[in-house]
């Protein structure tokens, strides 16, 4: 990513100058579909979740101004393809989200298992959990549960064998389950 | 809450998380060392909610009167409710409510700190208690000012009543603040303006890696790594210990919540260095919180009064525990400093320290062009002369070492290990020795082989490896990626005796996984057993004899 280049789109935004819309699809398009495709298992409602992010960015920029761009950009693509994502379908697709989801389920204690609680109060959660791991152990959990890169891709993108990744995923898993049994009762 | 849930909510952590996913990049120069090579990233600090649930008991008749008590530091009774639930037998479970007390870790009753810190919590407690106005900034990011970042706020209300409050008690804020890790912590010290953790003269020791972060109030939190002298009767194992400062002109909002008054024990203790402490300790062993109130700050030191041993992968828990002795944490309390005053910390200062240091890491990491990957070093002599340096000590655990012309491509591989086992294999690639196959990983400062490999036909290789109550076998190649090789997995063949289904075979995703009969099983894992190539080990010593 280039700061002097996000700062010109987010300028292109902040002045509602529509090629800032143009800008950011020759920059991010290609990320942002990727990233909506891997949720959404579909080519249509990819390059509609992509639309989606664009029009999404319009509306709230201004009055925020983002610091980091893509970050940014990220967020809301996500948010919006697990929004339009229709779990049922996926599952019938073995869309690799569905795959994810039962991998994180492993995180979940019993005492948290039935507590109904707001995706915004969980990312808060989640939160202090990220903030006590190390950088690399972060990383490859977000890189795996956000990202929804493969082992493989993450093992070539660090430089680590597979096998470390896979044991680092196993035991970061098992760190969130124990941070989630305490939160689950302090919370 | 499910899997679903985790997954969505994800999706609201803050940006900076997600910047940070994309820009960083590792590169390992030492066998083992990673570093960082990306951008700065930076971690938004949320109340940090100690939650240990603990009990504590006042000593009463035929104790020695307390100059003061935990309950000095109550700010608030603590309540949830955790209903009742449905299991997967159709039994209804009751999880117990949980009543508790908060405790301030910032100063005792009556004080501005504790006064601020009280009136803060009592604030949050009833504001947006349905979380209305949490919810409506979804998908719209709010840039919260750098000052204001460590008290969680969301709102502008929030923002404007920690100024409420601050100048009501003649505080200062927080103030913007820099984590550290554990390869950066000298930059802590250095900001701070702090010497050493440890008394001087100290013979114990504190490990280099040391991780937290600090504010430009002063305040500070940091996790380190501590050992005592060997001397009889010491405390002999490794200590991951804490120690959280708060400076009495700063308004702070971390707490702990400690559950029933029973089952702790608290008494005073004065250290050889004359500072006095309030220590608080479990009854049944394992864990110590110790205090010191002075009149510019209060500290918090936690300690690891235990040490746990002899892992058990079936019940995936620790058989045996070892707890310290309340003279043994006398001896450790006695080393440790709680006389430390930091003054006012220069943040700007203090991030052109890190930034310095990080930019000569990426410096480092720049000569280096193959540095991505395990210390990519000009030929075997090297790794194996590193071994025997014993540079970065710890990591160099192998003993033996082999070489044998695993792909037969005509140039044989180097094996390293021990006890006639295999966990890392590095490989000529373009001229340059490379690690590909790396079994080894660091817990606790300590490395140690958690996979192992045998060599078999056709350029495959076969790992072992044992997880928390589950069996991999898995079936490797190495194979090229944009100039390197990498490592590649076939299949793996799983055995979990306690899962619903004990054997199964994954595709090269873990997320994949086809249950098998046993009878599939021991057939795939004889036919891959049966590829397995015997190759003899030799002493890393005799390398050069060897191969001079």
């Amino acid at each position: 990513m280039n700061q002097l280049k996000d700062e010109g789109i987010i300028d292109l935004f902040w002045h509602r100058d529509e090629s800032a819309i143009a800008e950011t699809d020759a920059a991010y398009g290609r990320f942002l579909f990727i990233l909506s495709d891997r949720i959404l298992q579909n080519r249509e409602d990819a390059e509609e979740n992509v639309s989606d992010t664009y029009l999404r960015t319009w509306q709230v920029i201004p009055p925020h101004r983002p610091r980091y761009f893509q970050a940014f950009l990220s967020k809301i693509c996500r948010h919006l393809a697990f929004d339009r994502l229709d779990w049922k379908l996926a599952a019938k697709r073995n869309a690799e989200v569905v795959s994810l989801s039962q991998e994180m389920e492993q995180c979940i204690p019993d005492t948290a298992a039935q507590r109904k609680m707001e995706a915004r109060e969980i990312g808060q959660i989640l939160e202090g959990f990220l903030g006590s791991l190390s950088l690399e152990k972060r990383c490859i959990f977000l890189r795996r549960y956000l990202y929804m890169d493969t082992v493989s891709q993450i093992s070539q993108r660090y430089g680590m064998t597979e096998s470390k990744v896979k044991m680092q995923l196993h035991r970061i898993r098992t760190q969130l389950r124990m941070y989630l049994e305490k939160e689950g009762i302090c919370v | 809450m499910n899997g679903k849930n985790l997954m969505t909510g994800l999706g609201h952590i803050s940006e900076k998380y997600f910047y940070e996913a994309e820009v960083t990049s590792f590169t390992k120069h030492n066998i083992g060392t990673y570093e960082k090579t990306g951008n700065q990233s930076y971690i938004i600090r949320r109340p940090v909610l100690i939650a240990a649930l603990m009990a504590m008991i006042l000593l009463l008749a035929g104790c020695a009167v307390l100059i003061w008590s935990l309950k000095d530091l109550k700010i608030s009774d603590y309540h949830r409710n955790n209903g009742s639930f449905i299991n997967a037998n159709g039994d209804m479970i009751t999880v117990p409510d949980v009543d508790g007390n908060v405790l301030s870790l910032h100063g005792l009753q009556g004080s501005p700190v504790y006064l601020a810190h009280q009136e803060w919590y009592a604030f949050t407690e009833n504001y947006d208690s349905d979380h209305t106005l949490m919810n409506s900034y979804d998908n719209m990011p709010m840039d919260i000012p750098e000052d204001y970042e460590a008290y969680s706020v969301y709102t502008q209300e929030m923002m404007d009543k920690v100024d409420e409050i601050a100048n009501k008690y003649n505080l200062k804020l927080l103030g913007a603040f820099a984590p550290f890790q554990s390869y950066e912590s000298h930059v802590f010290y250095e900001a701070l303006g702090i010497d050493s953790l440890l008394v001087q003269g100290s013979n114990a020791k504190i490990d280099t890696r040391a991780s937290g972060k600090f504010y430009a109030g002063g305040n500070f939190d940091i996790s380190f790594r501590m050992t005592m002298p060997s001397e009889d009767g010491a405390w002999p194992y490794e200590m991951l210990n804490s120690m959280y400062y708060s400076k009495a002109d700063c308004f702070d909002d971390t707490y702990m919540v400690i559950g029933d008054w029973s089952q702790w024990e608290q008494w005073n203790y004065t250290t050889q260095n004359g500072d006095e402490l309030l220590i608080m300790w479990f009854k049944d062993g394992g864990g110590a919180r110790v205090f010191c109130s002075r009149e510019d700050a209060l500290i918090c030191v936690s300690v690891e009064a235990q040490y746990l041993t002899d892992y058990n992968s079936g019940t995936s828990e620790y058989d045996t525990t070892i707890y310290m002795t309340k003279n043994q944490l006398k001896q450790v309390l006695d080393q440790i400093d709680f006389s430390i005053r930091v003054d006012h910390v220069n943040m700007d200062i203090a991030r052109e320290k890190l930034e310095k240091f990080r930019h000569q890491r990426e410096q480092a990491a720049a000569k280096d062009p193959e540095g991505y990957n395990a210390h990519i070093q000009k030929d075997f002599q090297s790794f194996i002369q590193t071994h025997l340096d014993g540079k970065g000590s710890e990591r160099y655990i192998a003993e033996q070492y082999a070489l044998w012309d695993i792909d037969g491509d005509g140039t044989e591989e180097l094996m390293l290990g021990n006890n006639d086992r295999i966990f890392e294999i590095v490989y000529m690639v373009n001229g340059k020795a490379q690690m590909v196959h790396d079994g080894a990983d660091e817990s606790n400062g300590q490395y140690y082989a958690y996979q192992y490999y045998d060599v078999c036909k056709d350029g495959k290789l076969l790992s072992y490896l044992e997880g928390n109550g589950f069996y991999w076998t898995t079936l490797y190649t190495a194979e090229d990626y944009d100039g390197r090789k990498v490592e590649k997995t076939i299949d793996i063949l799983q055995y979990a005796p306690n899962g619903e289904y004990p054997w199964a075979r994954k595709g090269p995703e873990p997320s994949y996984s086809e249950p098998i009969s046993e009878e599939e099983y021991n057939e795939a894992l004889t036919a891959y057993q049966s590829e397995v190539i015997p190759v003899e080990m030799h002493p890393i010593a005799v390398f050069f004899e060897n191969h001079s």
